[in-house]
């Protein structure tokens, strides 16, 4: 076991947290939808093993720190808590007056929005719709000018 | 490709096959060098991969794009690390450097060699290759179209950007558009023999005495430590990892010090129209109303990139994603004004930590571009800009932005980005500011070369692709003149018939001048036969030979050192009956005292022994005024007669110099001829002579007493004179000779002299009032100078200061009467011709 990796309960952390950070437009099938979380969360784990080791050994120790910091204010670790929790919990991360709490935070939401929204499934979902308002836009003009 | 069995040997190794790397390879291996070219990352077909999706972002960007510039606010760097380098990830943009930078660099850096026309050649070189071209109004995307919209409503100065693409209306998107090294300089390389070894980590370069032997590298994930041999190297792996590479391998001075950046901040605009920016054309415009410290453009847009900007106040700005295809990217990009570190950490993965502390200023230019930028995109016809800043999800009124002019974002709330690094290794003759000289070679070394952007001397405000290629080749082809210019030396293999030490010094650098330039010797020597000479010069190893070898083809320059037997021994092979002009030796040492004794007492030593074995007819060796001390009063010259009273331990290393010369002249085996000169001045000067000039010019210069202590003085080419006429007078032979200037001089005059000098080539009035200080300071100096030598300590202003308030005169009658020396540079003349060699060469008087 390589304690330099994300271990796969640092995973399992870092993809509840995607869950919680990915939107929910454009609207995706249940199904797609857990295929790209899994690619974003997939995608935020390589980004973290990629960091150079002076950062990503202090990152590993944030997301277990981030697990059970949790236990202080539930008395429960983060993956054991309900999901208004876990949205709490995470805004109280991401607002933090602590700079390095913001950052962990704003690293993995960054990272999954990019997977998110850069996703093939995603993107043709978007193309779609722009596809489609165009369409009603090019017909609005067409029929204002008969 | 990967491959696991490194060659043992090649002619020349480029590390780093970025714009840098790949550019020099290629120019080396077109000239027939074997050149073995190192890329630490893979070798992805980048023509089939789009360089901004996620999976370009895992394979090709250096830790995923994870490693940030760390200060007082953290900045997101990105860099490219695969064949191709950088090239293969930024968006392809080509500017030439702007005009200010050559005369910045000139006169900062002291970067010789390096003007507009200069550059122009090897900037056309490289857009023709690239494919460099502007898009034109008729294919505008929408993007560009509102930004323009924008630039012109507000009357604001702009460029259409230039792009390395070979159809420059193709999508930023469209995988092989971009004319990357990957899909030029690299084939051409390799069709011109390069070989390509990717996959390879060179964790150290091995190196001893001024020369790299090497590399030590490992091949794909899990293998072991091998060495590359190599006759030259050069070291391109970008502005962040060179600087990393020479310290891991010991080589620190000036090397990693001085990163400049380009800190960006960005903002998303949403527009009432379909904006499109995700399948169209590169943004076109970039507005330089505020260039060189601010310049403002589109960005490359994706929806991942979007909601990326949005994500710093994302539970505000999350709705805005909807309109996502009414919105594009744009920037703010500054010329940091601070200057940051790189560093090596200790580690197996080759950890870099870089450093940046962005300054007020600096804070002040992102929110003055961030302010602009909103302006002009609300003058566009924005309905809303979404600024990369926390607490600040969204601008709704150019009003709004405006008030940043006044009221700066805290750089706490900015998330900053940068693409643009370098001046980590510059380049230039500034030995304060330098890693290298003004053609890549890395100081202190003969064979090792920094040749990508770490060279740049200071932010060019601007994409620097274009100016490190530009550089690249420039240098490259420099080198290929020494290359070249060696091998046919050793074609022609001609006897030496003089010989010099200590030639990459002040006197012997222009004493090979004026042997290999028989219209400037003319005018000091008519007698003798030194036309068409072959000279052959001793350098230390980490001497650039190629200032005396572009001298002449008859100036051949040899590695070694006057202590060293072994390669005095090589030095006089094939010599026999030549003349040798032994100048080396050491005035000021660095820092300890022992040195004069080593160098300049058992030096001639070797050098004598060495000279005598190899049939050396006759030894003309420079000595100086210190083995005789000071004159006991003002009106009072040394002739040669003058006993022996030595000035210090120079003083004491310079008389044992002249009893060996004695001793090998009466031994029989060789003719000697001992030259005195006293302070010499003249071109090729070292840095300490431009202080004395600065001072001068500054009214600082300390004049100790009356000022009418005296002090003979010499220009280079009256010694030079002296050291001709010695070599070849036979009846010399065995004699001792002081040359200088006609007559001593006051040091009033002296002063004055320079005064007017300066005052009528810089146009500068004298200064009104000169430093005087009492006599007794300079006895103080000397004191202090005295303590400091008896415990083996130099320090070489405290030295100086000592000497102010003596007299150091001598008569030059013997030499005018033995040799016919005949000085034809006044003080005055020799001073103008200082100063202009000084103004020539780029120094700050």
């Amino acid at each position: 076991m390589k304690i330099d990796r994300v271990l796969p309960s640092q995973r399992r952390v870092l993809a509840a947290v995607v869950d919680l950070l990915l939107p929910p437009s454009p609207e995706l099938e249940a199904q797609t939808r857990r295929r790209v979380a899994e690619d974003a969360t997939r995608f935020v784990v390589v980004e973290v093993e990629s960091m150079p080791k002076f950062l990503r050994m202090p990152y590993l120790l944030a997301i277990v720190a981030f697990q059970w910091s949790a236990m202080a204010r539930y008395a429960r670790p983060f993956s054991r808590l309900a999901s208004e929790q876990r949205q709490a919990y995470l805004s109280l991360w991401s607002h933090s007056r602590v700079g390095p709490l913001r950052d962990f935070v704003k690293l993995i939401r960054s990272c999954a929005l990019l997977a998110y929204f850069d996703h093939p499934e995603v993107r043709a979902v978007l193309e779609r719709g722009r596809a489609a308002h165009l369409a009603a836009h090019e017909e609005r003009l067409r029929m204002v000018a008969e | 490709m990967t491959e696991h069995r490194l060659p043992e040997r090649t002619q020349v190794l480029v590390i780093g096959s970025g714009a840098g790397g790949a550019t020099t390879a290629r120019v080396l291996a077109e000239e027939g060098i074997e050149v073995t070219l190192v890329e630490e990352g893979p070798d992805i077909d980048t023509a089939s991969i789009d360089s901004n999706s996620i999976d370009a972002i895992e394979r090709l960007y250096r830790n995923g794009g994870m490693a940030p510039i760390l200060g007082n606010q953290n900045i997101a760097y990105v860099e490219g690390r695969c064949v191709g380098g950088s090239t293969e990830i930024n968006s392809g943009f080509w500017h030439r450097l702007p005009p200010d930078c050559y005369h910045r660099w000139r006169s900062e850096a002291l970067l010789d060699d390096f003007s507009p026309e200069r550059m122009d050649g090897y900037f056309r070189r490289a857009e023709r290759d690239l494919s460099v071209s502007l898009l034109g109004r008729e294919r505008e995307p929408v993007s560009s179209a509102v930004f323009r919209r924008g630039i012109e409503r507000l009357g604001w100065e702009y460029l259409e950007v230039p792009r390395c693409q070979r159809d420059p209306a193709a999508s930023a998107f469209t995988a092989g558009a971009k004319q990357s090294m990957r899909q030029t300089y690299i084939p051409r390389g390799l069709e011109a023999g390069v070989r390509l070894l990717s996959g390879v980590k060179v964790k150290t370069v091995l190196h001893a005495g001024g020369r790299a032997a090497g590399v030590e590298a490992v091949a794909g994930a899990d293998g072991h430590r091998q060495t590359i041999a190599a006759d030259a190297v050069f070291v391109c792996c970008g502005a962040a990892q060179t600087p990393a590479l020479l310290r891991r391998s010991g080589i620190r001075k000036n090397v990693g010090d001085n990163l400049c950046i380009h800190p960006m901040i960005k903002a998303a605009a949403l527009f009432d129209e379909d904006i499109g920016a995700h399948d169209g054309p590169l943004p076109m415009y970039q507005v330089k109303q505020f260039s060189p410290t601010i310049t403002i453009g589109g960005s490359v847009f994706t929806p991942g990139f979007l909601a990326m900007i949005l994500s710093d106040n994302w539970e505000a700005n999350r709705n805005a994603m909807l309109r996502w295809d009414h919105m594009a990217l744009f920037y703010a990009g500054t010329r940091g004004m601070n200057r940051g570190s790189i560093r090596a950490l200790p580690g197996a993965d080759g950890n870099v930590m870089i450093r940046y502390r962005l300054t007020e200023a600096d804070q002040r230019n992102l929110s003055v571009g961030l302010a602009r930028l909103g302006e002009l995109l609300f003058a566009a016809g924005a309905k809303a800009v979404y600024p990369s800043v926390r607490e600040m999800p969204v601008l709704r009124s150019a009003e709004q932005c405006r008030a940043l002019l006044r009221d700066h974002v805290p750089l706490r709330l900015m998330s900053l980005s940068t693409v643009h690094a370098f001046s980590s290794c510059p380049m230039g003759e500034n030995p304060d500011l330098c890693g290298t000289d003004s053609h890549g070679r890395v100081n202190g070394f003969v064979n090792l070369f920094v040749n990508d952007a770490s060279l740049i001397p200071d932010s060019p405000g601007v994409n620097p692709q274009g100016t490190t290629m530009a550089i690249a080749m420039r240098n490259a082809e420099h080198f290929m003149e020494g290359w070249r210019r060696r091998a046919l030396r050793r074609a022609r293999s001609r006897p030496p018939e003089i010989l010099i030490t200590g030639a990459p010094g002040w006197l012997g650098t222009r004493l090979v001048e004026l042997l290999s330039d028989g219209e400037a010797r003319a005018e000091h020597v008519t007698g003798g036969d030194f036309a068409d000479k072959s000279v052959r010069c001793l350098a230390l190893p980490s001497i650039d030979p190629s200032v005396l070898e572009r001298m002449s083809d008859d100036v051949e320059v040899r590695p070694g050192d006057v202590t060293d037997p072994a390669s005095l021994r090589e030095f006089f092979q094939g010599a026999e009956g030549a003349t040798l002009f032994h100048i080396a030796g050491v005035i000021h040492p660095q820092r300890w005292t022992r040195d004069f004794a080593r160098v300049n007492a058992d030096g001639t030593r070797c050098v004598l022994e060495a000279a005598a074995a190899g049939g050396i007819k006759r030894v003309v060796a420079v000595s100086s005024n210190s083995p005789l001390g000071c004159n006991p009063d003002p009106r009072h010259v040394f002739d040669e007669t003058a006993p022996y009273h030595p000035y210090m331990g120079y003083g004491r290393s310079k008389a044992a110099m002249e009893r060996l010369v004695h001793e090998a002249q009466a031994n029989g085996r060789i003719e000697t001829v001992i030259i005195r000169p006293p302070w010499f001045y003249g071109p090729h000067q070292p840095p300490r002579q431009t202080l004395f000039f600065q001072m001068i010019k500054e009214g600082r210069f300390p004049i100790l007493g009356t000022g009418e202590q005296r002090r003979s003085m010499a220009y280079v080419d009256n010694i030079c004179q002296g050291l001709l006429l010695a070599a070849s007078t036979p009846s010399a032979s065995g004699q001792t000779y002081w040359i200088a200037d006609e007559r001593p001089y006051t040091i009033n005059e002296i002063v004055a002299t320079v005064e007017e000098v300066l005052e009528a080539e810089l146009g500068t009035p004298r200064p009104k009032r000169r430093l005087k200080l009492p006599s007794l300071v300079g006895d103080v100096a000397a004191a202090i100078d005295a303590s400091l030598q008896a415990a083996g300590v130099y320090h070489q202003k405290i030295h100086v200061l000592g000497e102010m308030n003596k007299t150091i005169a001598c008569s030059i009658e013997k030499a005018r009467a033995e040799l016919g020396y005949r000085p034809r540079i006044s003080l005055r003349e020799g001073m103008r011709r200082s100063v202009r060699w000084c103004i020539a060469n780029g120094y700050r008087l």
